[in-house]
């Protein structure tokens, strides 16, 4: 197990904790067992190591009567996608989140109250209109109308983690950076903004992982085959009634997707688990 | 301080304008919409309350009804179960903080897997021929010849079970660092009069977690109540309506049935629920901040 | 250089330029599809060239160019994307039909009734037709057939011929469905076969014809869908039979998905099944064998009669592309769709030939291409039996409740008296009273 031994524990703790290591170790294990398992598909072919089932990388490759197209496209847009709303998403919550802790304006004891309402308001259930929202201002069918929806709909929970941040600020800290001659706007950037880094890390890995993995949005508000995303390039290869791809490739595709989520987890997971993770949903 | 609306409003206005165009617009549609007999044909005619009636007339609905519930209910009360084991586990037995988080980070494994990808991984693992993983192991341990379609034999166990997953790593990340908050000084006495592990866990753990076991309990049933992805993606809703929750048969109604005036009176019966859920949150954190104020 | 000259000039180089671009003027068309079947959309990619050297020849300079939208997801969703593509005003110029009926509704396909009908096969237009006018091109002929398998036969203790002039007993009518359904059984239980008869595993009209043969039918004269109440008690009543009673169809069938059905089909695991006969390209691709070998173990045979039909008979289910009725290019379009049933018949008969079925262009039928394929050589005399079913209004919403009840009625879950009343009170809920007629 890695870990510093703490010196100063009493010997029957230690006991405990080794027995409780053993008891969670056996039961991350059928977690362990089922990832390896699947992932291992991807380098292997009839049995044999092989490394043909990343072939998708680089051609487009015949399964049955269908023909799957490179992965270039859907990558491409995953990563734009997800870059813009994770950017967007942290400058307009902190932008809200700020107002809302420390400016004082009509309406603000309004908003507050709306901010607590929305951010617990499950979205999802209003995608049938935003579909026609989205019709009526042309955003339909673009990756542009996703990109505002999934902002949307994760603004509410971004900001009011924010602006608890903003809350724990001690107001002589801006205060002094306003006496200092900073007028708002750079007081914003250069003190505040710096204060909140948590924060703003916190709500940027929640924004990242919920934008790179979005399916529902794009199987709802994207109509043609012309804006694949990576969740949808899967899916149309593992439809319920008809898997397209063997598990070999699949297994291959999905590492792929899923590498920059583990390479992101494992860099972040530190702050995941501290504050940021219960602001992930926003207690 | 003084009022400065101005610049107030410029610094809210990009959270003003997507809110009330993807949010509030959205929201009063929805109301609007679940009145009307809106179908593929696009004509907004006002029926009235007929998309009420026409559910509560659909021999379908206590079956969904009962679907919902137990998924609900299921899910919610292993994972508070599970989450407080793996959150007393991690946090008060394997004090050694990076013992701990290794541990959490694989519970975390399920969470960060993409919805599309994860859904395969269980359909893979369920496989009904007798090549499938967990058929393999059936058919090992007791012998049987003939391999079981798990998935259509036991819909609503496999999606509360993927399901109960992917949300273990939230509650337990977040019972860990309430236990953390605990003050030393509850165990030490505790441990002077002799208390066992299980009467620490009973009389000092949970009174002092309670608010945070509603809260999440609360929280959870939210998100379980309208979030249907994994089942769509799994079993979508089959066989038949096996597994069919409410918020995914406002899904089907709307976008497979192209129903949808419908498919909206679906989801505002259900934000009627959710919104109850809403305002008990609300009144479950108000309290928790109120107490970490007095306890500041 | 006076005023006059230069005015001249000026005036000279516009024309040029203008002349220019008309020269090189382009075209691009959006075309879409869905599923597997791109000779579809591939064949009007094809005919352009074509139709380019015919503008050519009448002094027109076009250039048509086309970006493909191929897409793979569910006929339902993509019917639904189409639909909502028109009405936010980026549909496709040129697309591949679902549910002609919805989007004749909000007005998204162009008439095309103009088109030379006389070069199709009687009918074929029948299901894209609403209130006397076309608004779709069936680029096939398809039928929904029952397959089986013969040397299951033989192995039954049937000679080869015998298996082969099954087909013919049954356009005669002197094989029944009540002694094919007992064949089926017969043959499992002699262990023959593992399962006597499959169906596929989603929602779609084959049942429709399983619910024919017993004496129903599913829409009127005016084309107006019919719910038949006994006829459909004794469909659901065979369809539990078949999975509980005699156990000739596994109960969880709908849940294994394509790929285990066409494999099951194709190496002989089930001795019967029912469908489009294009399935089969599907069937012998799982199996890894050609159409040749395939049809060497597989052979076809029309909906016998029954004690509730009389005449046996196949129903004709083509695919075809219509027009957006707002496309810019209303003429190219469609004299994209006259080249094919015209001068290109060859691509249509290409398309047929790969997926195993009639054209729907008399001229197309006549070429090689179909003539030699020995998978429609032998259902080739099925083309006059053929029943085309009009349009009509909320067929899906049938096929989709049909289909849940199946699943459950396989289960065992319900009873075929509850598949009927779920069913009923579903289409009442669901489709407008003056669309459905209960008898």
């Amino acid at each position: 197990m890695p870990g510093k031994r703490d010196e100063t524990r009493p010997a029957y703790e230690m006991r405990k904790e080794r027995i409780a290591c053993v008891v969670m170790l056996i039961l991350c294990i059928p977690i362990f067992v089922i990832y390896i398992s699947f992932f291992s598909q991807a380098f292997f072919v009839d049995g044999k190591p092989s490394l043909s089932n990343f072939r998708f990388l680089y051609e487009t490759i015949v399964m049955g009567q269908y023909t799957v197209p490179a992965m270039g496209p859907a990558f491409r847009n995953t990563v734009l996608f997800t870059a813009v709303v994770t950017v967007t998403e942290v400058i307009i919550s902190c932008m809200a989140g700020y107002a809302l802790s420390r400016m004082q304006f009509t309406g603000r004891s309004v908003l507050q109250k709306m901010l607590l309402l929305l951010r617990l308001f499950p979205g999802v259930l209003l995608l049938i209109s935003i579909l026609y929202v989205l019709m009526y201002i042309k955003l339909l069918n673009t990756l542009a109308g996703v990109v505002l929806v999934a902002i949307a709909l994760r603004l509410p929970g971004s900001t009011f983690i924010i602006r608890n941040f903003f809350n724990d600020i001690p107001k002589d800290l801006e205060n002094s950076a306003l006496v200092d001659g900073c007028n708002r706007l750079t007081a914003f950037f250069q003190v505040i903004i710096h204060l909140v880094k948590p924060g703003i890390a916190s709500i940027s890995m929640f924004s990242f992982m919920s934008a790179w993995s979005n399916y529902l949005l794009f199987n709802t508000l994207i109509l043609s085959g012309r804006t694949p995303v990576m969740a949808t390039y899967l899916r149309t290869l593992s439809l319920n009634d008809q898997m397209i791809a063997d598990y070999g490739v699949f297994s291959a595709m999905a590492l792929i997707y899923m590498l920059p989520v583990l390479v992101f987890f494992v860099i972040s997971q530190k702050s995941l688990m501290k504050g940021g993770f219960s602001g992930g949903k926003g207690i | 301080m003084r009022k400065n609306n101005a610049q107030a409003y410029l610094f809210l206005s990009p959270f003003l304008i997507l809110v009330t165009l993807l949010y509030i617009l959205p929201a009063i549609l929805t109301v609007v919409m679940a009145f009307t007999g809106l179908d593929s044909s696009f004509e907004w005619e006002f029926e009235g309350i007929k998309n009420f009636r026409r559910v509560f007339r659909d021999p379908n609905t206590p079956k969904i009804i009962i679907n919902t519930i137990i998924y609900v209910a299921t899910c919610i009360s292993v994972t508070m179960v599970v989450d407080l084991f793996f959150a007393i586990m991690t946090t008060h037995f394997i004090k050694t903080e990076s013992t701990a988080s290794f541990f959490k980070g694989v519970l975390m494994i399920p969470m960060i897997t993409p919805a599309v990808v994860y859904s395969v991984l269980w359909i893979w693992l369920l496989s009904s021929n007798s090549g499938g993983f967990l058929n393999k192991i059936f058919m090992g341990i007791t012998g049987s010849q003939t391999p079981v379609n798990w998935i259509a034999n036991y819909p609503m166990q496999v999606v509360i079970i993927a399901k109960i997953m992917t949300s273990i790593a939230f509650g337990t990340i977040n019972f860990s660092s309430a236990i953390k908050a605990i003050p030393e000084n509850q165990f030490k006495a505790a441990r002077v009069d002799g208390a066992k592990e299980w009467e620490i866990v009973k009389s000092i753990i949970i009174p002092n977690l309670r608010f945070h076991i509603l809260f999440i309990a609360l929280w959870e049933t939210l998100g379980l109540l309208t979030d249907y992805t994994t089942i769509l993606l799994i079993t979508d809703g089959g066989p038949g309506i096996a597994s069919e929750v409410w918020a995914l048969s406002a899904y089907h109604k709307a976008f497979i049935s192209a129903k949808y005036g419908y498919g909206a009176a679906i989801s505002l019966l259900l934000i009627a629920v959710v919104l109850v859920f809403m305002i008990a949150i609300s009144m479950v954190s108000a309290h928790m901040e109120r107490r970490e104020a007095d306890a500041r | 250089m006076n005023t006059r000259k230069l005015v001249a000039l000026v005036m000279a180089l516009c024309l040029c330029l203008v002349s220019f671009t008309a020269m090189a003027e382009t075209v691009t068309l959006k075309i879409a599809h869905n599923y597997d079947f791109v000779t579809i959309p591939d064949a009007v990619i094809a005919a352009a060239d074509r139709l380019e050297e015919r503008y050519a020849a009448e002094g027109k300079d076009i250039q048509i160019e086309f970006e493909k939208d191929y897409q793979r997801i569910d006929w339902g969703e993509y019917g639904k994307n189409l639909i909502f593509a028109y009405k936010n005003g980026d549909a496709p110029d040129i697309f591949s039909v679902s549910d002609v009926p919805a989007m004749v509704d909000v007005g998204m396909l162009m008439d095309i009734s103009d088109l030379n009908t006389d070069a199709f096969v009687d009918g074929v237009f029948d299901c894209y037709t609403v209130d006397g006018k076309a608004y779709a091109m069936p680029f096939d002929l398809p039928v929904r057939v029952i397959y089986y398998n013969k040397l299951s036969l033989v192995e039954f203790g049937w000679t080869m011929e015998e298996a082969e002039a099954l087909p013919a007993k049954v356009a005669a009518g002197e094989f029944t469905w009540e002694q094919f359904v007992q064949l089926c059984d017969d043959i499992q239980n002699a262990g023959v076969c593992t399962w006597g008869m499959a169906h596929r595993p989603g929602a779609g009209s084959d049942f429709l014809d399983v619910l024919q043969t017993l004496g129903g039918r599913y829409y009127d004269e005016n084309s107006t869908l019919v719910f038949d109440e006994d006829a459909m008690l004794r469909f659901f009543q065979f369809i539990y039979d078949a999975a509980n009673t005699l156990e000739i169809t596994p109960h969880d069938l709908a849940q294994q998905g394509w790929p285990s059905i066409n494999t099951m089909v194709g190496d002989g695991t089930c001795f019967a099944y029912y469908g489009p006969i294009y399935s089969s390209t599907y069937v012998a691709g799982a199996v890894n064998k050609d159409p040749q070998q395939f049809s060497e173990d597989v052979a076809f045979m029309m909906f016998p009669v029954s004690e509730f039909n009389e005449k046996p008979f196949v129903i004709a289910a083509p695919q075809g592309m219509g027009i957006n009725s707002a496309t810019k290019y209303p003429e190219i379009c469609h004299d994209l769709l006259a080249e094919l049933a015209a001068g290109s018949a060859d691509l249509l008969a290409n398309h047929a030939d790969v997926i195993f079925t009639l054209s729907s262009v008399k001229a197309a039928n006549e070429m090689e291409a179909i003539t030699t394929n020995p998978i429609v050589a032998d259902v080739g005399y099925m083309a006059e039996h053929a029943i085309s079913v009009p349009s009509i209004n909320g067929i899906n919403t049938l096929n989709s409740e049909m289909l849940n009840a199946i699943v459950q009625l396989e289960l065992g879950q319900i009873t075929p008296e509850q598949a009927v009343e779920n069913v009923k009170i579903q289409m009442e809920l669901n489709i407008d009273e003056d669309e459905i007629i209960f008898e």
